[in-house]
């Protein structure tokens, strides 16, 4: 039997048909942020039930994974939370890091932390843009490009790419950061308060946000943890969980910020809590780029880490060792490790599996989005349609690492 | 630890990753048997670890019982993580915790589609990022990276 590709199955309608609709918002549709599919079923102007449907953008990261080498695999994590991807490298890299029980240098931990707090900042103002252009208020997008611009700059410099970058390496980096980035960064943080000061006047009080957002989309503290939420909506529901300070890596611990919490649950306490994250990996970005030691940038164990270039021009050993890394690739020992990192959706959890070879056995991607994605039932479910594009807004999803 | 062995007495296999315990980890880790799965979740809960973190299922065909599902879950006030898992076999099933955590739901159902394993007492038990009618289980080892030969009869796309 030929399988139908794309054809879904209708979700179940209640008996009172004739008294509801069913209302489908996606998977083509400009507020959804991506491919997601809500099937709404309204009565009136209230949603009795929703049901999303995801599986839109599979692509079967996680299957072909296993089929690549432990470098090869970094290029795929990339393509799931493609708005942060350096974020996937760096949870990916140091879930393969501890299974082969390599530490990597100070520097290198330095320039991690640094370009995963750019990610952080571009991430938001991709969101706040997006979500502020999803309630009409179409100038705050191009406010939010603008500014992300110059972190694009700062990634093509770094690696020669925009976007899935997959500049982090197991072991360490691609390359070192070029001596131009600290001016660019310097540039960055000079104009920073000024993009946030706009953002502040433009939504803060700005009627028709506030009475869009706040009240809205409430979930709360218990609610977030059965469902798993995690990330600036658990957060913002009061709980002060942050896994860079819960179970810090890759030297956060020397780093010195605030986790922003509010206590309402609601969309615009996302709004807050969002914002003030940027100040916050601002602050970080700052001291990262200051106090960047010197020293090597990757893991001296020759066994994971390619030669210098300069060294196989001259030595045959060089040469061959780059061609043996590069096409059969390193082994990692056999064993399985959890890896949590904060990504800007959340706990973007790890869980790989290795069979000592040198493909990954099985990389399982925790996605925040999909745990964020999944409670988008209950909050919807009560509320009027007319909200419904400001709640899915604010949990801010991203459905390459929900489909994966 | 002890009061979730207590709590589930012939359930619980081994103890790992706690000092004491039956072998080293990265993480604590209980293996459970399959038939104890839903208390033993419930224990581990009822010691303050509320958050859902996740549920994945991992294949080793050449094993006898060839699913390992493995369950994560932490309690953010003591910001601890536990690692629950269990084995399951083709053609068996397991309990689903989605009454204990809401969020089970879609990874429970993605194990069921990518996997094949079914959950009794998931309230939604279909395909979820499949297509309602796909036939087979593609996160499973013997399962071609190319797709169904339906897909690919000329086989251009094989490796």
């Amino acid at each position: 039997m030929v399988p139908r590709l794309g054809r879904r199955g209708p979700p179940e309608v209640s008996p009172r048909l004739a008294e509801t609709t069913v209302l489908n918002m996606g998977p083509q549709h400009p507020a959804t942020h991506g491919v997601l599919r809500l099937v709404l079923e309204l009565d009136g102007e209230t949603v009795l039930r929703c049901v999303p449907e995801i599986g839109y953008l599979h692509t079967g990261i996680e299957k072909n994974v296993e089929h690549h080498t432990w470098q090869q695999a970094i290029t795929d994590t990339d393509r799931m939370d493609y708005l942060s991807p350096l974020m996937n490298n760096l949870g990916f890299c140091l879930a393969a890091e501890r299974l082969l029980g390599i530490p990597v240098p100070e520097r290198c931990n330095y320039i991690r932390v640094l370009m995963a707090e750019l990610s952080r900042i571009a991430s938001h103002l991709v969101w706040i843009g997006t979500y502020a252009l999803d309630l009409g208020a179409v100038s705050v997008y191009f406010y939010a490009f603008q500014a992300r611009e110059a972190i694009m700059d700062m990634y093509e410099t770094v690696s020669g790419a925009r976007m899935n970058l997959s500049y982090i390496r197991v072991g360490g980096l691609q390359y070192d950061i070029p001596p131009q980035l600290a001016a660019m960064v310097d540039r960055f943080l000079q104009e920073f308060p000024r993009w946030m000061h706009d953002f502040r006047a433009l939504l803060d009080d700005n009627p028709i946000f506030v009475g869009r957002t706040k009240g809205i989309g409430l979930m709360s503290a218990d609610q977030c943890r059965g469902f798993g939420v995690s990330g600036p909506s658990l957060r913002a529901a009061g709980v002060a969980y942050d896994v860079r300070k819960a179970a810090p890596y890759s030297g956060y611990e020397a780093f010195d910020f605030n986790v922003p919490t509010r206590p309402e649950g609601d969309c615009y306490a996302r709004y807050v809590v969002r914002l003030a994250e940027m100040d916050q990996s601002a602050r970080i970005v700052r001291q990262a780029i200051d106090g960047m030691p010197e020293g090597p940038w990757r893991s001296e164990d020759r066994k994971i880490t390619l030669p210098p270039r300069e060294e196989l021009q001259t030595s045959m050993e060089s040469l061959i060792h780059h061609f043996k890394l590069a096409s059969t690739g390193f082994k990692v020992p056999a064993g399985e490790v959890y890896q949590a990192i904060e990504s800007p959706r959340g706990e973007i959890g790890f869980f790989v599996v290795s069979d000592g070879g040198t493909h990954p056995y099985r990389m399982r991607v925790r996605a925040p989005s999909y745990f964020n994605t999944q409670a988008l039932k209950y909050i919807l479910e009560g509320q009027l349609v007319a909200d419904a594009v400001a709640a899915v807004g604010s949990l801010d999803m991203i459905m390459g690492e929900v489909d994966r | 630890m002890q009061s979730v062995r207590a709590a589930v007495p012939d359930g619980i296999e081994a103890v790992l990753g706690l000092p004491g315990g039956d072998g080293p980890a990265d993480v604590p880790t209980l293996r459970v048997k399959r038939g104890r799965w839903f208390e033993a979740v419930a224990a581990v809960k009822a010691q303050g670890f509320d958050f859902f973190a996740d549920l994945a299922g991992v294949d080793y065909p050449q094993r006898a019982a060839r699913f390992d599902i493995v369950l994560h879950l932490r309690d953010l006030g003591t910001r601890r993580l536990v690692r629950c898992r269990t084995e399951v076999g083709e053609g068996e099933s397991l309990a689903s915790v989605e009454p204990l955590f809401a969020g089970a739901g879609w990874p429970e159902r993605e194990v069921f589609d990518l996997l094949g394993v079914p959950f009794t007492g998931n309230a939604d038990l279909r395909r979820l990022l499949l297509p309602d009618d796909w036939q087979g289980h593609p996160l499973r080892r013997d399962y071609p990276l190319t797709g169904p030969r339906e897909l690919d009869p000329d086989g251009k796309y094989a490796m």
